[in-house]
């Protein structure tokens, strides 16, 4: 008798096992189904003018003494996904200050007042997909696009400035860089 | 007893491992699906990781935690730096990645720290957290598992042991499949813009003025003008702009670079007054907004000089009718080509007495100047051109009386400016003596001339007052002259003043200057004054003077005269107003010999004379008039007196003295023919030419006794000198 309940008790607890298990599992709203495991290496790289690719590259220096009305050319920039994995990559951009001692203070003056746009190519037409403050840029940064393998887009860069009074002129942020981090989907 | 192991292995995973049960600190399985953290943590492996405080956290440590950019993902990568104690913030990045992630992780976002990982386990639990894996890897050992339970009761009991390996299996499965968790997203690479430079320039504008200096005006079209400009910060440049004549506001072709330099301004719409200002923008392209204001900086351009005339209103109306030309009204007839250019009424305006020509055109008119007054010719004119170069020119010449041979240029404009499509001269006048034309017939030419080269544009003259004037004038009537001056630019600051004139031939120099320093090229000019005591009338024997003033008694002694190359004689005694004086020459003048008069050894009038022989000269006016040659036709007039046996011959018109004076009556008598000779002497000629003779009809004895003739006939026939013999009948 004794071993009739100890069979019953191991059944039940199987039972009760598999289905709790089975519960976990499939009950979940996150599909954890078609897992990929992947091996070698993300790669994003950039350029100026879609044919000389590298992992940076140096914009024109259009933003130099902008005047209150200042509307910069824009000039593009180009991303690609050259990954040695079979992955795409979900760009993040954020602006990195390689001299925040020096910039220091000048943040809070016009770091709200230049307005950076990025807008992306898309068959033959010019869509926003990003703009911010230099301050957002910097402390928050943006979801960028994303890049499937071996793809690449064309984007471009405008600036223009928003409240800027007299007192801001002579401020300078210099030393700044744009980050476009691109992580495995 | 085993299977009292398994059970003990199956309560312990649901106490300490199943994530299931609500104890966080429990270690915790994920499934790595990256190779973002290879080698260590290859991808396929199933990683264990327990709980830890945060600040216990490291550099290098592994940790697995929530994805900041998504949530939902959770990610192994080691701890790359600690960016903030407080908050705890940290970077991370994978040991297989060449780039930290982008974001600052937080202590609340990190799951655990890493503990170990076995390969290759985590693709089975995956598999088996698939579908197909967990019939297969959970369910069918379970089936059996339950099989063989039920068949063990039903078969009563056996000695069979129970799968307590398989119940192992079934739980640890079950256990890791429902308690891992897969990390995804742990690839990255990173590419970037580096050197980006943000400055903001300043708003204020520059402030730009012009260096004025104390010069108003300029004689010359090109010239420098100095600028400077102020900024807060650095200027770009200055640009320079004119207004000509109030007129619209033009911006100057030159520029400056930077906060100050110079202008080479050359005026390009030619003499006039200028009003500038300048307009500076800084570097950061701030342009200085500033009121176009006429009068702020003006310069007066004047290349031009003035033009200085005769006044010829001045003098007394020439008396010499038809040599005269002012007021001179163009003779149709003459110039009928003349042509109005119509389109160009702005410029005749300029003028209420204007003529035109226009195009390959020319006039011309006949001019006889007196024989002995000093002529001036003179005009206003203004020449526009559109054609380039000297193609088109403009000329005045004096031409013989058919126009072929050219006697004089008095004038040649043409536009030596090569690339100027708008010469315009202004308007200028001209004033030429023509002493040395005097007495003679001639053709003034105005043309305009186009060689045909280049395109065909226009080119215009415009003309104003055509003035022949003569200027000769006596004593009495004007002893000064004065003038008329025009400038077109700046002000008249130095012009002649009258000039008096003095007895004879007066050669006057006068030029006029403006304020803009232009100085007008000296002009010469004759201007004759005839003496108050003239040379009248001259013959072979006799000058003739004439006192030519209004009421001046003249007092002869300050005169002299001369014949030809011989010494002067002085005159004596004094002449009535307008009353003549007869000068009685000891030897006949020589043909073209030259009688002179001076006063006070100044020569003060002159006359050459030739055939004199049987002629005189004579002003036709006394005093004024030209000198014209006279030749005597004597009259000859016989009276006969019967009562006393006389006739009377008289001959008028003897101006000079003839070669042959002989006369001869025929007449005849009871005796037969009888004839009268005798020669007219010069003394017997009085200042009128006349003479007369009274001639008795009859003989004389030595001793005075006369005996008349008789039968004398009825006509009498006179012979004078060459003259054809006339014949008179008396009753």
């Amino acid at each position: 008798m004794k071993k009739i309940f100890s069979s019953f008790l191991l059944i039940a607890l199987v039972v009760a096992s598999v289905s709790l298990s089975a519960y976990a599992l499939f009950s979940s709203t996150v599909n954890i189904g078609g897992l990929t495991f992947s091996t070698g290496s993300a790669d994003l790289q950039i350029s100026t003018d879609g044919s000389t690719w590298s992992n940076s590259v140096s914009l024109l220096p259009l933003y130099e003494n902008m005047a209150p009305n200042f509307t910069s050319d824009s000039q593009n920039i180009y991303l690609k996904n050259v990954s040695l994995s079979d992955i795409g990559l979900n760009v993040y951009t954020q602006l990195v200050d390689s001299s925040p001692t020096a910039n220091g203070a000048v943040w809070d003056i016009i770091g709200e007042k230049v307005i950076v746009s990025f807008q992306k190519l898309v068959d033959s037409n010019w869509t926003d997909i990003a703009s911010g403050s230099l301050l957002q840029w910097r402390d928050s940064g943006f979801n960028f696009d994303t890049l499937a393998l071996d793809s690449s887009h064309n984007y471009r860069m405008l600036v223009n400035l928003s409240g800027v009074e007299n007192t801001d002129a002579g401020q300078v942020l210099s030393d700044l860089s744009f980050n476009f981090t691109g992580t495995q989907q | 007893m085993a299977k009292l192991f398994g059970t003990f292995l199956a309560v312990l995973f649901l106490l300490f491992f199943s994530p299931l049960l609500p104890f966080k600190n429990l270690p915790k399985f994920f499934i790595v699906t990256s190779g973002s953290m290879e080698p260590l943590v290859k991808s396929g492996s199933l990683a264990l990781t327990r709980h830890i405080n945060s600040s216990a956290l490291k550099i290098g440590d592994i940790v697995a935690f929530t994805s900041p950019s998504n949530p939902r993902e959770t990610i192994l990568h080691r701890i790359f730096a600690i960016k903030s104690n407080s908050p705890l913030l940290f970077s991370t990045k994978g040991d297989h990645n060449s780039d930290p992630d982008q974001w600052d992780l937080t202590e609340n976002g990190i799951k655990g720290r890493y503990i170990f990982s076995l390969p290759y386990l985590g693709k089975i639990i995956a598999f088996i957290q698939s579908p197909l894996g967990f019939i297969l890897g959970i369910c069918f050992p379970a089936v059996l598992l339950v099989f063989s339970e039920l068949l063990k009761v039903k078969k009563v009991l056996t000695k069979k042991t129970i799968p307590t390996f398989l119940l192992f299996l079934i739980s640890l499965f079950s256990l890791l499949t429902i308690s891992s968790h897969h990390i995804s997203a742990s690839f990255s690479s990173r590419a970037t813009a580096p050197g980006l430079n943000f400055s903001i320039s300043e708003l204020q504008p520059p402030e730009s003025q012009i260096l004025m200096d104390d010069n108003f005006t300029r004689n010359i079209r090109n010239f420098n003008i100095n600028a400077s400009a102020l900024d807060n910060n650095s200027v770009f440049n200055i640009k320079l702009y004119y207004s000509h004549n109030f007129g619209s506001w033009e911006e100057f072709p030159e520029f400056i670079n930077g906060s100050g330099g110079t202008f080479h301004f050359n005026s390009p719409a030619g003499d006039g007054l200028y009003s500038f200002i300048t307009l500076a923008t800084d570097n950061f392209g701030n342009a200085e907004i500033k009121e176009f204001d006429y009068f702020s900086y003006q310069i007066k351009v004047d290349t031009v000089p003035p033009t200085t005339n005769l006044n010829f209103q001045s003098l007394p109306t020439p008396t010499y009718s038809g040599q005269n030309y002012y007021d001179w009204t163009p003779d149709s007839s003459l110039c009928n080509f003349r042509q109005t250019i119509v389109d160009e009424k702005e410029v005749l305006t300029l003028g209420s007495d204007s003529v035109s020509i226009g195009g390959t055109q020319s006039f011309f008119h006949l001019v006889s100047l007196p024989a002995s007054a000093s002529s001036t010719l003179s005009f206003s004119y203004r020449f526009l051109s559109h054609d380039i170069a000297d193609f088109d020119h403009f000329n005045v010449s004096l031409t013989d009386i058919a126009g072929l041979n050219v006697l004089e240029n008095i004038l040649n404009v043409g536009n030596l400016n090569s690339d100027d499509f708008n010469y315009d001269t202004g308007w200028l006048s001209l004033s030429r003596g023509l002493t040395h034309l005097a007495g003679q017939t001639f053709r003034i030419l105005f043309s305009l001339t186009d060689t045909g080269e280049g395109d065909d544009y226009n080119s215009y003259v415009f003309f104003n007052d055509i003035v022949f004037s003569t200027l000769d004038t006596r004593i009495g009537e004007t002893s000064v002259v004065n003038f008329l001056v025009t400038d077109l630019g700046s002000e008249i600051i130095d012009t002649p003043t009258e000039i008096p004139l003095n007895t004879g031939e007066n050669e006057i120099d006068f030029s006029s200057s403006d304020s803009s320093e232009n100085i007008e090229i000296p002009h010469n000019q004759s201007i004759v004054v005839l003496s108050p005591l003239v040379l009248n009338k001259i013959d072979k024997n006799t000058i003739y003077l004439f006192n030519n003033s209004w009421s001046e008694i003249l007092d002869l002694s300050t005169y002299s005269y001369s014949v030809g190359d011989s010494q002067a004689i002085t005159l004596l005694g004094s002449l009535l107003p307008h009353q003549s004086i007869a000068i009685n020459l000891p030897n006949e003048i020589l043909n073209n010999s030259q009688i002179k008069l001076f006063k006070d050894s100044l020569l003060i009038d002159s006359q050459g004379v030739d055939d004199l022989n049987i002629a005189f000269w004579q002003r036709s006016t006394d005093g004024l008039g030209p000198w014209v040659k006279i030749r005597p036709s004597p009259a000859i007039t016989l009276d006969y007196r019967a009562s006393v046996s006389k006739i009377t011959l008289s001959i008028s018109g003897l101006g000079t003295t003839l070669a042959d004076m002989s006369y001869t009556i025929d007449y005849s008598s009871s005796s037969g023919p009888q004839q009268i000779y005798g020669q007219i002497l010069p003394s017997t000629i009085d200042i009128n030419g006349f003479s007369l003779r009274d001639l008795y009809l009859g003989t004389c004895s030595s001793g005075g006794t006369c005996t008349p003739s008789s039968g004398i006939g009825s006509s009498f026939v006179v012979t004078f000198s060459t003259l054809p013999s006339q014949t008179f009948i008396f009753d």
